[in-house]
């Protein structure tokens, strides 16, 4: 069943997007801060936005 | 006062947080931007010689309004006659093959028998470019008044937004013939098509429909190539559409254009003129290929002018390797015009011939530029303004 739930798209992108999400706010390390910005923002406007 | 002091780092980390995500914000919505207006489709002028305008949607209904859905142009004649259905952007990265296409929709005044044109094969193709390819995003060229048209250039294959993932290995349907799995994509490996396949084989299916639901007689689907690849410069053609190829052939080159004939592969499945000459036995099934420097390998830089001027030193420094071009590409190169010109003159040539071989299925028309015009005025005169 995990392996199920892994495959799908949708789920790794919440898992990832999670631990992007949870550096960005968490981090003391600016550059820390600035790649998941830079990952996690894009990302989430190709998920919710493009269609 | 010690909890007031821990708590300093934490929020200026967080304020930190909030500058950058509003600056990948910014960054994203520049880019963002230019991404989406990949999706812009440009719009064409037609000539007041245009009867209909319809869309592929309408020969399979799961396409409307989606991005496989691509416009029709219907040019009937007063006299009956043929039916002739011309493919441009089969593959979008060749644009000779839509600019051609383009031409044809601006300017043509059909006298006998029917033309339709279909400039955005794969309409979805055109949203997105070839990873790794460096070409541009469109070509711009002046219309007859001067004003800018922006003409897109896309990729060979279906944007992967609109189908994805790709399979290891592509198995053609139905005659399960193996390819490698980013043909999933590509338009002209796909037909006949299905109706429930994928987004790709559901494009090549109402295309099919299209053709045997209106009795196409003559199909004509334009490309280009690569100048190291075989069959360039070329008119390949179903069996059955033999006798009508060697006819314009010969008629073409009377007027001076060296083109070869090129038999379809019975056993290379997934083809426009293949699948579509199989699945319909009246219809005369060919197809076009003009030699493009700014597609193959050896090329160099990609950029508008080269696609234009058709000027490669690579491919001119191969001139010197026997066997390497299998087109001859000096310092003039390939322009535009030539290919364009090539491309126009072919479906001519094969409209003639259609009153050879099936006299009562002609298909008479005037309208877009000969070689001759185009190579002596460009491409310019016959692009319409944009309506303001």
């Amino acid at each position: 069943m995990a392996i199920l739930l892994f495959w799908s798209y949708w789920t790794l992108a919440l898992m990832v997007g999670l631990g992007l999400l949870r550096l960005l706010w968490t981090s003391r390390d600016w550059r820390e801060q600035a790649l998941a910005a830079l990952v996690l923002v894009p990302m989430l406007l190709r998920v919710l936005l493009v269609k | 006062m010690k909890g007031a002091a821990s708590l300093s780092p934490l929020r200026s980390s967080r304020m930190r947080a909030l500058c950058f995500g509003l600056l990948a914000l910014t960054l994203a919505w520049v880019a963002g931007r230019d991404f989406l207006a990949q999706r812009e489709v440009e719009e064409l002028v037609p000539s007041p010689g245009l009867t209909q305008r319809r869309w592929l949607s309408e020969w399979h209904a799961p396409l409307k309004g989606g991005r496989g859905d691509s416009e029709v142009f219907v040019f009937r004649g007063q006299a009956p006659g043929g039916r002739v259905l011309v493919l441009g952007g089969t593959h979008p990265n060749e644009p000779a093959g839509y600019l051609a296409a383009v031409l044809l929709v601006e300017n043509l005044q059909v006298e006998a028998g029917e033309v339709w044109v279909l400039p955005r094969a794969n309409a979805s193709a055109f949203t997105a470019t070839d990873p790794q390819e460096g070409t541009p995003q469109c070509l711009v060229l002046p219309a007859a008044d001067g004003s800018a048209r922006a003409f897109r250039v896309g990729g060979r294959a279906t944007n992967p937004l609109d189908q994805w993932p790709d399979p290891e290995i592509t198995v053609h349907r139905p005659s399960l013939q193996t390819l490698s799995g980013v043909e999933v994509r590509n338009l002209n490996r796909s037909y006949p098509g299905r109706p429930d396949g994928v987004f790709t084989e559901q494009v090549a299916f109402a295309i099919r429909q299209l053709v045997e639901r209106e009795g196409v007689d003559l199909l004509v689907d334009l490309h280009e190539a690569a100048i190291e690849y075989p069959v360039v410069n070329a008119l390949v053609a179903h069996e059955r559409a033999g006798d009508l190829a060697a006819a314009a052939v010969f008629g073409l080159s009377m007027a001076g254009v060296d083109i070869a004939l090129e038999p379809s592969p019975a056993n290379l499945h997934g083809l426009s003129h293949r699948e579509l000459g199989d699945a319909r036995p009246a219809l005369l099934a060919t197809l076009l290929e003009t030699a493009n420097p700014g597609q193959g390998r050896l090329r160099g830089r990609t950029d508008a002018a080269q696609l234009l001027l058709g000027q490669d030193p690579c491919y001119t420094a191969a001139q010197g390797i026997p066997g390497m071009n299998k087109v001859k590409v000096d310092s003039l190169g390939l322009p535009m015009t030539l290919r364009v010109g090539r491309h126009l003159e072919a479906v001519r040539e094969l409209c003639v011939a259609m009153e050879v071989v099936a006299p009562d299925k002609v298909v008479r028309y005037a309208g877009p530029p000969s070689l001759m015009e185009l190579q002596t005025a460009g491409l310019s005169p016959w692009l319409r303004p944009l309506p303001r």
